[in-house]
């Protein structure tokens, strides 16, 4: 069995959870094991001494004593000491970071998986609490490596290199700390979010076995946000471009580069609840027939921000998208959503409200001097809204019937965009508009189809 | 521009990158630059397209070179070859240094000369050894030699001093010019021992695995003798007088402080033109007196009195930026 405990989404009282997967441990089990993202933010801004070092360290020891507390006596106590150590050692290295005048890229790579490690270690001993011979090792440990592209887009990956670590488990259980890597020379590198669950899909397809569980605290992926619509429900199969997509709309199961591999190694996700960890919540993959449900989900972006760029002289100039899109991409933005008029003389962005300074920056610094773009114009505080479903395909009126529900909620749409595989469309409104667009694309297309 | 690129390790990577984000700078100066070679230990690729960054890195990592790359390998080639075939317009030479001479580094750059190519190095040895027959042989071939990624990296010094020397005399310098070094004694200052320090430089990549070249003084002596080289030529690194940091108890920067000095590891070209590199006691709070990983220097101006260059030491990153600056500056020079 290999489980993707990703702890953002399964919280941090893992003791049932843990209780319930120990009773597969004879049969062989692989837990990959992910830190809240919380976490490791409050340890990277400390490095970058934008969080002080006693508040950060205050943070990570309520953390870690919040995952160790329900381990029993005796072994509670060594746990506790190992955490205190653990502790001592980032704040050395904060320290140590400090006196180098500010965070070196080594130095925070070895605090982070220190701090994964930790965690992975906790999980161990809450299994080996309940009798379950359990050992933790890092995914560097267990044969992972970082890769890392050297130019644009400079993609983040990781790839099983040495699967003599994984092959080692028959009973008994493996816990894997799985941000913790190395990369091509041995020395320590941090992953970023979503590669823990990539880790569990390559090693679920190194091992032959071809389901990765996901528990999470709400049990499946849902039709909507319930704290938004409340009549949201869970839903029992997702196709992988599906999961795709709402894996990129924040929907945070597994990582969309998770999806894709998942698809390509054959593997089913099966996100379960942390109750019933090896029930089947959502299934996602090898779906056999599109479901009869045309719009399956719809999911929201907060906090985008729209940006403009216009000029009579776009229209009809080749290259002049890509030359839009190259200047936001150098400065390291990324774009959620593009959307062009057919007369060519507008294309519209979406970016995050946090990124919107850097990417006027360089539109003003690359078409600064030049004729082609008249005027940038921009709107802070916009979410985008996309609803999802493979069974949009190809069936007449679901745009219509969305952008009705969304009219007759009385939302105003800035903004529209589908993609040519038209398993999604997505549209701009304004923050304010948000949560009513969600629960009117959700109460009336998709439990009115 | 044709650039072909000798060493393909951390530097030579970073440069890469640097080079994917410049390319805009370049197009500026009315340049299009494309690396057609890479020249590492197993041979060589070449693409008259240019060559692709990541493929390559990732056929480095499963096979250990980048001469097994699809786009062009070949695996027996070495870099007078690589020169040869490729025809550069600037050779990149960023293999590491090496130490009790100018090893393969300087046959690079000689035969890159050769073949009319212009030079920049981020390998140290060649100007510190051998630096009257790189520059002799670039002015008898025409062809121009750059080297500031050699000192410094990030913080201007070769620069600097250029400018400075318009006009007025070096009469000496002295600098602190090793940050892992610095910042060991750093560490240390706060009580402790020389082994936990360079464990925790280690630890968070600010000490090599083999810290030698750093803690023992050579890197600083390479870097004083490159400058003084810059200033006079006729000197060679294995003249320094040289002692390292290695024999620095806490108890002496304790001592030290307590009378209101610091420890550090100071580099220094004097008056009589002698080198030497060795701990010394510097005045708590003077503008050399830097701590962390920060490098300082000051150059001793017959006219404009001591002049200060304060700044962060080298990495990959500021190496490659320093190379690149140096192409910018031959395209330049050509321009003239």
């Amino acid at each position: 069995m290999i489980v993707n405990l990703n702890l953002e989404n399964t919280g941090l009282e893992l003791k049932e959870l843990l209780e319930k997967l120990a009773e597969k441990a004879p049969q062989g089990l692989v837990i990959i094991v992910e830190p809240r993202e919380e976490a490791l933010r409050v340890l990277t801004e400390a490095a970058a001494s934008r969080v002080g070092e006693d508040e950060a360290l205050a943070k990570l020891a309520g953390e870690l004593n919040s995952l160790a507390k329900e381990i029993p006596g005796s072994l509670r106590r060594s746990v506790e000491a190992e955490l205190v150590e653990s502790l001592n050692r980032i704040a050395e290295y904060l320290h140590a970071e400090k006196k180098a005048g500010g965070a070196t890229p080594r130095g925070l790579h070895v605090m982070l998986n220190l701090l994964g490690n930790t965690v992975s270690k906790v999980v161990s001993s809450h299994l080996n609490a309940v009798g379950v011979d359990a050992k933790w090792v890092s995914a560097g440990q267990a044969g992972f490596m970082l890769v890392e592209d050297y130019e644009p887009p400079w993609s983040h990956y990781v790839s099983l290199v040495n699967p003599d670590g994984l092959k080692s488990v028959s009973k008994g259980a493996l816990v894997i700390s799985g941000r913790a890597c190395v990369d091509h020379e041995g020395g320590e590198a941090s992953l970023r979010k979503g590669m823990g669950s990539v880790v569990s899909i390559l090693a679920a397809s190194e091992l032959r076995v071809n389901e990765v569980y996901v528990p999470k605290a709400n049990g499946g992926v849902y039709t909507a946000d319930p704290w938004i619509a409340d009549k949201a429900r869970v839903i029992p199969s997702l196709s992988y471009s599906e999961a795709l997509e709402l894996s990129r709309l924040g929907e945070w199961v597994v990582s969309p580069q998770a999806v894709e591999l998942a698809e390509e190694l054959g593997v089913r996700i099966i996100v379960s609840s942390i109750r019933e960890p090896f029930k089947e919540c959502t299934t996602i993959g090898f779906e056999k027939a599109v479901e009869k449900q045309i719009v399956k989900a719809v999911a929201m972006i907060p906090d985008m921000s729209i940006l403009t760029v216009e000029g009579a002289a776009m229209a009809g100039a080749p290259g002049v998208a890509s030359a839009i899109l190259g200047e936001v991409a150098k400065r390291g933005v990324s774009v959620s959503m593009i959307s062009q008029d057919a007369s060519e003389i507008g294309i519209t962005l979406l970016v995050k409200d946090r990124d919107l300074d850097m990417a006027l920056k360089g539109l003003r610094e690359g078409f600064g001097r030049q004729r082609l773009v008249k005027r940038i114009r921009i709107q802070r505080g916009v979410a985008v809204i996309s609803a999802v479903g493979e069974g949009m395909r190809g069936t007449r009126g679901v745009a219509a019937r969305i952008f009705s529900a969304v009219a007759e909620a009385g939302v105003n749409v800035l903004a529209i965009a589908q993609g040519s595989s038209e398993t999604s469309i997505s549209f701009a409104v304004s923050m304010g508009d948000a949560e009513k667009a969600v629960k009117a694309v959700h109460d009336r297309v998709i439990l009115g189809f | 521009m044709r650039i072909l690129l000798i060493g393909f390790g951390n530097v030579g990577r970073a440069f890469l990158q640097l080079m994917e984000e410049e390319r805009r700078g370049f197009r500026r100066l009315g340049a299009d630059p494309r690396i057609v070679g890479i020249v590492d230990r197993g041979g060589a690729t070449l693409s008259e397209n240019g060559v692709k960054a990541s493929s390559l890195l990732a056929t480095k990592i499963a096979r250990g070179s980048v001469a097994y790359s699809e786009q062009g390998g070949f695996p027996s080639m070495d870099a007078a070859e690589a020169i040869r075939v490729a025809q550069p317009d600037v050779t990149v030479e960023a293999t590491p240094t090496s130490r009790g001479g100018s090893g393969p580094a300087l046959r690079h750059i000689l035969k890159a000369l050769e073949h009319g190519s212009h030079v920049v190095s981020a390998n140290k040895a060649p100007f510190a050894y051998d630096y009257d027959t790189v520059m002799r042989t670039a002015l008898s071939r025409g062809r121009i030699v750059k080297y500031s990624a050699t000192v410094g990296g990030g913080l201007p010094v070769l620069k600097t001093l250029r400018t400075l020397t318009v006009g007025d005399v070096v009469e000496g310098f002295r600098g602190v010019l090793n940050a892992t070094s610095n910042y060991i004694l750093t560490l240390m200052e706060e009580g402790r021992s020389y082994e936990e320090a360079l464990r925790l430089a280690r630890e968070i990549g600010i000490a090599e695995a083999d810290p030698t070249m750093d803690v023992s003084g050579m890197d600083t002596a390479y870097k004083i003798t490159i400058i003084a080289n810059s200033i006079e030529g006729g000197h060679r690194v294995d003249e320094v007088e040289l002692k390292g940091i290695e024999g620095v108890e806490p108890r002496d920067l304790r001592e030290a402080a307590l009378n209101g000095y610091s420890i550090r590891l100071m580099g220094e070209f004097t008056e009589e033109g002698r080198l030497r590199v060795g701990p010394s006691k510097l005045k708590r709070g003077s503008v050399l007196d830097v701590s962390g990983t920060l490098n300082a220097v000051e150059f001793r101006m017959r006219r404009a009195g001591p002049v200060y260059l304060l700044g962060r030491g080298a990495g990959p990153f500021e190496t490659a930026a320093a190379i690149i600056r140096d192409i910018f500056e031959i395209l330049e020079e050509e321009k003239r």
